[in-house]
């Protein structure tokens, strides 16, 4: 007997739509800076959120990138404790914010491949947690603390190098020594992001900061002080991508329209420039891509982006990021910067307030950003004439987000 | 002036990869492994020689003479064992012959860190079992 071939519905059939991947829906949770809270609810009252923005109920979703670490942060138990039904399609990232543009273009192309169609891309990070895996009797033997050749950011506990910012000071200092930089100039950083932060109801740091205040808060790791760590709080991110077919019924889709994946190597070192000269790194001059996978790909130039949102788990990532990605010369970053001209007339840099003041997402929040930016539901904060947004990671790796047709 | 705690500081995890070169400071000498075929120095240490793909590898014994490449000083404890050290230096030493080493700069006797001071190794042992490779300034009184 001829075995009858089940017809497949249209739906089922819609594999790899010719339209661009989306992202549907963004929700955080309320930010807060109690000392201990439960990540898992946290994540509950984004993903409610975010489920509610992008007009879906919780068994549409049938994928899941999880960019977290244990106990919690499980791709194969949070289905289970959230009671998501339908995941078919799973995966696990290390929690480390460089992850998170890719986390989303991985959602993206997943989704584009027909092996999805609504991806949930889930972060949390709480104070208990970097409590306990960055302070403490347990960081000697965190995992990332004891590798060979040191943590990602030189982490070396038997010398007293611990925590990421530990690298970034060194990073800093190089910086500062090659192209004539002092302490002060450090500054405009942290007040930039205060600057947006206000705006943000979101925002856990939304005080004002002067050259004073900045300059007699405490060093953490000098020439780094309080003010240029991201706030610690407790934070939780959810985005859902969709294949373009999916997103054309949704109520505000923004395209990613643009990706590049994050640079992997010894030229690489993760709070710094590429041949900045430290770790493994070369020590040498440092040219940027004449033009960028992520923007040719959006059919964009580094002009077209009106809204920029960086990861800075540290002050000083902006300017690196900015000359990693060509949006300024080698070692002029933090002298456009300091010279107010982002802050007038933009590329206007981390209009949440950046980790730095929004509070330490790991660069989650500035995808949020990137998204709300693009619609145009930035509120007080909102820029002008926003076509495109870009998000960058500290690898290299970026999206291009735009207005879906 | 940072070996007196009461809480023991973190240790290195000696790994069959990396066993050498914590003998070899045992012992009083900085030993990396070096290509046999190209000369390049495989650090961090690797079965591989990520310049030419060999696998033959000669452990030889450096210098142990530098420059400060960069440095930070903590004024915040992460561990328990720092409580009583802060402020303490983590310098990052550029040896002679090229390979950077994350340490600690010891006998600066009230001298400021500079870039590019000349620094020279100083080995101090932890214990019966773990050396560690400091860094005194090379003019310093030993």
């Amino acid at each position: 007997m001829k075995s009858q071939r089940k017809r497949r519905s249209p739906e089922q059939r819609a594999f790899g739509s010719s339209k661009p991947s989306a992202i549907i829906g963004v929700a955080q949770n309320d930010y807060s800076r109690v000392q201990q809270v439960d990540d898992l609810a946290q994540i509950f009252v984004a993903l409610q959120r975010a489920l509610d923005d992008a007009g879906l109920s919780k068994d549409d979703i049938d994928g899941l990138i999880v960019n977290m670490s244990p106990p919690d942060g499980l791709v194969d138990m949070l289905p289970i404790m959230l009671g998501l039904n339908n995941i078919n399609f799973s995966m696990q990232l290390w929690a480390h914010g460089r992850m998170n543009a890719t986390a989303c273009m991985v959602a993206a192309t997943a989704v584009k491949a027909g092996l999805a169609r609504r991806i949930l891309c889930v972060s949390a990070l709480t104070i208990g947690g970097f409590r306990t895996v960055y302070a403490g009797t347990n960081v000697g033997t965190n995992p990332e603390n004891t590798r060979e050749g040191g943590g990602t950011h030189l982490e070396s506990p038997h010398y007293g190098l611990l925590t990421p910012p530990g690298g970034a000071a060194l990073a800093t200092r190089k910086y500062m020594h090659r192209y004539g930089y002092k302490e002060e100039d450090l500054f405009c950083l942290t007040a930039s992001a205060r600057q947006w932060a206000k705006k943000n109801p979101n925002s856990v740091q939304r005080t004002d900061v002067d050259h004073t205040s900045y300059m007699s808060s405490r060093y953490v790791v000098e020439p780094m002080r309080l003010m240029d760590m991201a706030i610690l709080a407790n934070t939780a991110t959810c985005v859902i991508v969709a294949d373009g077919d999916c997103a054309a019924d949704t109520r505000h889709p923004i395209s990613i329209s643009g990706m590049q994946g994050g640079y992997a190597g010894r030229e690489a070192f993760i709070f710094g420039r590429g041949n900045l000269g430290i770790g493994y790194q070369p020590e040498s001059s440092y040219e940027a891509p004449k033009s960028l996978l992520a923007l040719d790909m959006a059919g964009l130039t580094r002009k077209d982006v009106r809204v920029l949102s960086i990861l800075n788990d540290v002050s000083t990532c902006v300017p690196f990021v900015l000359e990693d990605l060509g949006f300024c010369e080698e070692g002029e970053a933090l002298r456009w910067l300091n010279s107010g001209v982002a802050d007038r007339d933009g590329p206007f840099i981390n209009t949440h307030g950046g980790d730095l003041s929004e509070g330490m997402s790991a660069g989650w929040g500035g995808i949020v950003e990137a998204v709300r930016q693009v619609r145009g539901e930035a509120e007080e904060r909102q820029v002008k004439n926003v076509e495109a947004t870009m998000y960058c990671s500290l690898d290299r790796s970026a999206l291009v987000l735009m207005r879906s047709n | 002036m940072l070996l007196d705690q009461e809480e023991q500081r973190p240790r290195p995890i000696v790994t069959m990869r990396n066993a050498r070169y914590w003998r070899g400071l045992k012992a009083h000498s900085l030993e990396l492994p070096q290509c046999a075929s190209c000369g390049e120095w495989v650090w961090p240490i690797s079965p591989v020689c990520p310049h030419c793909w060999s696998q033959e590898m000669m452990w030889k014994k450096l210098s142990g003479r530098g420059r400060v490449n960069t440095w930070t000083i903590y004024h915040q404890a992460f561990h328990p064992a720092f409580f009583r050290s802060i402020p303490y230096n983590v310098v990052e030493v550029e040896l002679d012959e090229g390979p950077r080493l994350i340490s600690n700069l010891i006998d600066l006797d009230g001298r400021k860190i500079e870039h590019g001071m000349p620094v020279e190794i100083a080995f101090e042992a932890v214990d019966s079992e773990l050396t560690l490779a400091l860094f005194r300034p090379a003019d310093a009184v030993k």
